[in-house]
């Protein structure tokens, strides 16, 4: 009941937090001044051009008029076109959508599948060899910048080693788009070279992307063992002779990931930041290539479609959190 | 399939439990800090032990010994021998130590029965896994994971008849529930019931009755002493309560500094104490006589005056819209003579402690009045109000918190001068050294911080901290409870010395009825929001007039008395406190 | 290690051995490896790598602390307040903060980095415009949990006015905390701000800013591989750095709570 009414609290926040996202971000955006149409007419162009790609671009309009505008034009799934591409924005970002969330989706798998068992082994080795070690990992994935990562990664799997291809999502067309994940994509088609070659192009990005997540889901995890450990249930199962497999792997890492997810919102923060530096590395064609493009070509109405759309699936991401935490917490 | 022991039996047998010179010392900062010296203790079949000393004595760290679940990065036991039946646990390998004693020879009662439940798991389910491992059909060799379907069953069904016998209602309906949904008496009753489950030769309850009221306390007290004697099992029973023990005991061992001081028969105990620490524990008991001390003035008419006060607290639904109301207070009215101490008693969530942060307006009230040296105090503005505070002061149940972490005392004291006067600095610091004396603090605790001080000395800073202002009335809210009973007593003799030397008036908030009874000069009984009985402190205690005052006096453990276990009888469903709305939609 | 970095970037004129590189070329020197004129080689237009690194320390820690002063400064307040008293400012107060929080900072940092141009005050104002609001949130959590310690409650009781107990009671109490986030804030914040330099929206060439120095040096992989290599472990160092102040900071500033050794 609880977990309902605030699902339904956080589903009555959704519209009004995405409008003013993209109330702040249309504000920055136009209030300063710059001038998109100017940049992309070229030095060359004549008034009259500028005149008139800003007529047809709404850029002539009061700004609050150019903002109602906006708004009315995202209720009906409209983002405006891109100046640079000539394609609506809405288009351009669903087409890219598919290989980010192959991207991210692994990432996640990696981080979680490696994170938590580790985390939950530091903390009951604790202040052993291997507790410091993976420490040092911890503090190191989150002080490491990816960009530098991936940079390095390159060259050592990439240039030096060559047993991985350097950027990129695939070599050739790919497989038929159905999904438009390529890794499933190719196994519906039952095309095997497809498939390796997609996964080879995987590798590089997806550690890089994940090595950040999985620092923080250690640590999370750890603290969160560490707590449960200390608590009043584990010393009274210990003194009702419950074996330790049972106790830390059924009843600590139960407690311990209830606190674990409540930080799964951050780490798609992280990996959602850490995909518009990763794509741009590996030259992976997703959201965040397309974010950097935009950026360089000073697509405004490009970058405002980018960030309302990540701000959205962060949204959701936390939506789901919630739910999955008053589904595991019986307390609400 | 209990063994059941003839009397005659049980005294010839040989102890189940034998501790040899056992040395336990924890790593600390500033080295190895003895906890347990050279400690014997013996129990001996179907014997009920009771191990008293005040907090700190190493009690908890034996009874954790002979479990094994001493934390292992910071215990060291250097010496001894720990003899279950003629086995060293000691020289016992973990894992057949957890697997073939734990929790099937020897079961646990902790003093914490809600955080001693996972949260997460219901009550049903942690039963059954307790079951799966510590089954009486169960081979101790067993170590595999299978939990056959009929094994399941049997185990089921011993669960539910056992949920009876501690006295559960609707054991099915319990067993769906999580920790959280059943109250703090009921867990306790599960815990009970967990312990016997493996059918065990021996239980360690370590101060099972300590979070409990009174009443709740004397029908946990009786459970465990039936359950265990009729199947004749063992049990070292904890506790720095020796009316507690007095009750349940057969045989009590009394610990000072990790060392065993006196080992006695209970009654004999009680009547002849050897060991000067047991004479002075036994001393410092407020015991017996109803209040000796006078009123510091002839009746000079009220101070303060209560009239039809009513606290409620909303209860929203997940919407934030009222659905009902809490009556935490209702409808209360008292008076408060001018130079008495009266006495607030009253079981956990009766509403003594909302009643007197409602009266210091820290809650606003619902409806009523206070007035106060003649005053009505009850609907003042928050700027009016700081005014009237300098006179109506209030201390807090745990002093340690209502001191900021990051101040040194000698900050503390100067803050309600800071606030309500315009002294010069000089003065005020004269004033708190004044204040500090009487409360026998030395001057250098001015310069420590509230956690580097014992929980005595926060609250004689606590009351400092009031006092500089000269107030006339103050509010002590649970001024005993968590202390030692030699600290008790000092504590006790410091209020009624201030008392005079500073013409007090004291409202004393407690749930401890023999201290009440010896302090105070008049009681009010508070049951669940409002107040039943006000009388003379002697009248009330001789002759009770609510069934609600009555049932609590008769659950008082008397030392040296009839025991209560034996006469209690608990009382029917409390009234409800809750009111809502719109009735049936109480969800 | 932060002490050092600071006093390398106070000092940077002084320690670098070819302070001119920072806006002179050398073409004749271009792309060569490490040696003992140069420690950490040269780039793309034959400066020396080790000069720039030490100049970009500057651009660093001016950014990371403008932007934090700035985040902290408005955040802080904003949350006290917003703890302290329960009305519909404080709700909204929060509301807008929650909605910069609803998108990551660097997707926001990039937006507004992007449409005002690229500069170091530019980026300055993206952190300082998408940061403040995790110092409101903390601060009000921490405000609100505060209000229901006894010793505030007290402070009340004895008839402290709202001001007083914020500034000497509330503040005091949670300025660990605050102190903790701002010093892994700043490791963040580098972080974020080394990326905008990497993706051309940090301060724009010849400026010797780490994330730009480590764009620049990919064309010329993998052969010049020094070339990236320093100011990647110079960003990774000072972060660190900073993240582990920030835990040490945790476990010393609490005079209650000193973490046993089990954590």
């Amino acid at each position: 009941m609880r977990t309902l009414v605030l699902v339904i609290n956080r589903l009555l926040w959704f519209v009004p937090t995405l409008v003013g996202l993209m109330i702040i971000t249309f504000t920055i955006s136009h209030i300063i001044p710059a001038d998109p149409v100017a940049f992309f007419a070229g030095e060359n162009a004549t008034n009259e051009q500028i005149e008139e790609l800003r007529a047809r671009y709404g850029f002539d309009k009061p700004l609050h008029i150019q903002l109602i505008n906006y708004l009315i034009g995202v209720t009906q799934g409209d983002l405006g076109v891109s100046i640079y591409t000539q394609r609506p924005i809405s288009e351009d970002l669903l087409s890219r959508l598919p290989a980010t969330m192959e991207l991210t989706f692994m990432a996640v798998l990696l981080s979680t599948v490696v994170g938590i068992p580790l985390g939950v082994i530091a903390a009951v080795y604790r202040n052993t060899m291997f507790d410091h070690v993976l420490r040092v990992i911890t503090v190191s994935g989150l002080a490491i910048a990816s960009f530098w990562l991936a940079i390095l990664f390159q060259l050592l799997f990439a240039m030096e080693l060559q047993i991985t291809p350097l950027q990129g999502r695939i070599d050739g067309w790919g497989p038929e788009v159905i999904t438009g994940f390529f890794l499933i994509d190719s196994i519906i088609a039952g095309d095997l070279d497809s498939f390796t070659n997609a996964a080879a192009h995987l590798v590089l990005p997806t550690l890089t992307l994940a090595f950040p997540a999985m620092a923080t889901i250690m640590r999370f995890t750890r603290a969160g063992v560490l707590d449960a450990i200390n608590s009043n249930y584990v010393l009274y199962e210990q003194a009702m002779g419950f074996p330790s497999r049972i106790i830390i792997w059924k009843y600590v890492l139960r407690n311990a990931l209830i606190g674990t997810v409540t930080q799964i919102g951050l780490v798609f923060g992280i990996l959602i930041a850490g995909t518009v530096v990763v794509e741009a590395v590996y030259d992976w064609p997703g959201l965040g290539l397309y974010a950097v493009e935009a950026i360089l070509n000073s697509d405004y109405n490009a970058i405002m479609g980018f960030t309302l759309i990540t701000g959205a699936f962060f949204i959701i991401i936390n939506l789901i959190v919630d739910i999955i935490q008053g589904v595991i917490d019986p307390r609400n | 399939m209990y063994l059941i022991l003839e009397q005659g039996e049980v005294l010839v047998t040989d102890p189940l439990l034998k501790v040899r010179e056992l040395e336990v010392s924890f790593k600390t900062d500033a080295g190895l800090t003895k906890v347990l010296d050279k400690v014997d203790f013996d129990i001996l079949p179907a014997e009920i032990k009771g191990l008293v000393g005040e907090s700190g004595c190493g009690k908890t760290t034996l009874a954790r010994s002979v479990l094994g679940i001493l934390p292992k990065n910071s215990a060291v036991i250097s010496s001894g021998t720990i003899l279950f039946e003629d086995t060293d646990l000691l020289k016992v390998p973990e894992k057949s130590l957890a697997n073939s004693f734990r929790g099937r020879t020897v079961t646990f009662i902790p003093q914490d029965p809600f955080s001693s439940f996972n949260p997460f798991f219901t009550i049903g389910s942690q039963m059954m896994e307790l079951m799966k491992w510590k089954s009486p059909e169960r081979s101790a060799q067993d170590t595999s994971s299978r939990y056959e379907a009929s094994r399941k069953k049997n185990d089921r069904k011993r669960i539910i008849e056992l949920l009876k016998q501690v006295q559960l209602p609707d054991a099915e309906g319990i067993m769906k529930r999580y920790p959280h949904e059943v109250s703090g008496g009921q867990r306790q009753r599960l815990m009970i019931a967990m312990a016997l489950l493996p059918e065990p030769q021996m239980i360690i309850a370590d101060e099972p009755t300590t979070a409990l009221d009174v009443t709740i306390q004397a029908q946990i007290l009786k459970l465990i002493r039936n359950l265990t004697v009729e199947r004749g099992v063992s049990v070292i029973f904890t506790t720095h309560d020796l009316g507690v023990a007095y009750e349940i005991c057969d045989q009590i061992s009394v610990m000072l500094d990790g060392k065993i001081v006196e080992n006695s028969d209970s009654n004999k105990f009680f009547t002849n104490p050897r060991h000067s620490y047991t004479k002075k524990l036994l001393n410092s008991l407020p015991m017996g006589q109803a209040s000796a001390l006078k009123k510091s003035k002839d009746d000079d008419g009220p101070i303060l005056q209560i009239n039809n006060l009513s606290k409620w607290f909303s209860i929203d639904n997940v919407w934030n819209k009222r659905i009902g109301w809490l009556k935490a207070i209702d409808d209360v009215s008292l008076e408060v003579r001018k130079g008495e101490i009266l006495g607030i008693v009253g079981e956990s969530g009766c509403g003594k402690s909302t009643l007197g942060k409602t009266v210091m307006g820290i809650h606003p009230l619902t409806a009523g009045q206070i007035t106060f040296e003649g005053s009505e105090i009850g609907h003042l503005k928050p700027s009016e109000a700081r005014q009237l505070r300098r006179r109506l002061q209030y201390t807090y149940q745990d002093p340690g918190s209502s001191l900021d972490p990051r101040w040194k005392i000698g900050r503390s004291l100067l803050e309600p001068l800071d606030i309500h006067t315009e002294l010069s600095l000089a003065e005020k610091q004269q004033r708190v050294e004044e204040i500090l004396a009487a409360v026998n603090l030395p001057k250098t605790h001015l310069d420590l911080y509230p956690h580097e001080i014992s929980g005595g000395q926060q609250r004689r800073v606590g009351l400092a901290r009031i006092l500089t202002l000269h107030p006339s009335l103050v509010i002590l809210d649970e001024p005993t409870s968590g202390l030692d009973v030699s600290v008790q007593a000092t504590i006790l003799k410091l209020f009624s010395d201030l008392r005079e030397k500073f013409d007090l008036t004291y409202i004393f908030i407690s749930h401890d009825l023999s201290v009440v009874k010896m302090f105070c000069n008049r009681v009010a009984v508070m049951y669940f929001g409002k107040v039943v009985e006000v009388n003379e402190t002697k009248k009330l205690f001789e002759k009770p007039q609510h069934p609600y005052t009555k049932n609590l006096l008769s659950s008082i453990p008397n030392i040296g008395g009839k025991r209560v276990i034996e006469t209690f009888t608990p009382m029917g469903a409390p009234p409800d406190q809750v009111e809502y709305l719109n009735k049936g939609n109480n969800a | 290690m932060i002490l050092g970095l600071i006093i390398v970037a106070i000092a940077a004129p002084v320690l670098a051995p070819y302070p001119d590189d920072v806006t002179e070329f050398h073409p004749a020197e271009r792309l060569m490896g490490p040696s003992v004129q140069h420690f950490f080689g040269t780039d793309r237009m034959g400066s020396d790598i080790f000069s720039r690194m030490l100049f970009g320390a500057r651009i660093t820690i001016t950014i990371a602390v403008i932007a934090i002063g700035v985040s902290v400064l408005i955040g802080v307040p904003i949350g006290l307040l917003a703890g302290y008293y329960r009305n519909w400012v404080s709700d909204a107060l929060m509301r807008v903060s929650d909605i910069f929080l609803a998108v990551p900072q660097i997707i926001l940092a990039i937006a507004i980095a992007q449409t005002l141009g690229a500069s170091i005050e530019n980026v300055i104002l993206a952190l300082s415009a998408t940061y403040w609001p995790f110092w409101a949130r903390l601060v009000y959590a921490e405000t609100r949990s505060a209000l229901n310690e006894a010793y505030v409650e007290a402070s009340i009781a004895l008839g402290a006015k709202p001001l007083r107990v914020m500034v000497m009671h509330v503040l005091p109490n949670i300025s660990s905390s605050i102190i903790v986030r701002t010093t892994i804030g700043m490791g963040g914040t580098i972080l974020t701000a080394a990326a905008l330099g990497f993706l051309g929206l940090g301060p724009p060439a010849p400026s010797p800013e780490w994330g730009r120095t480590i764009a620049e040096s990919r064309e010329f992989l993998p052969e010049a591989w020094w070339y990236a290599t320093a100011p990647g472990i110079a960003i990774f160092l000072v972060v660190m750095g900073f993240n582990l102040l920030g835990d040490g900071l945790r476990d010393v500033l609490d005079p209650r709570t000193r973490r046993s050794t089990s954590d």
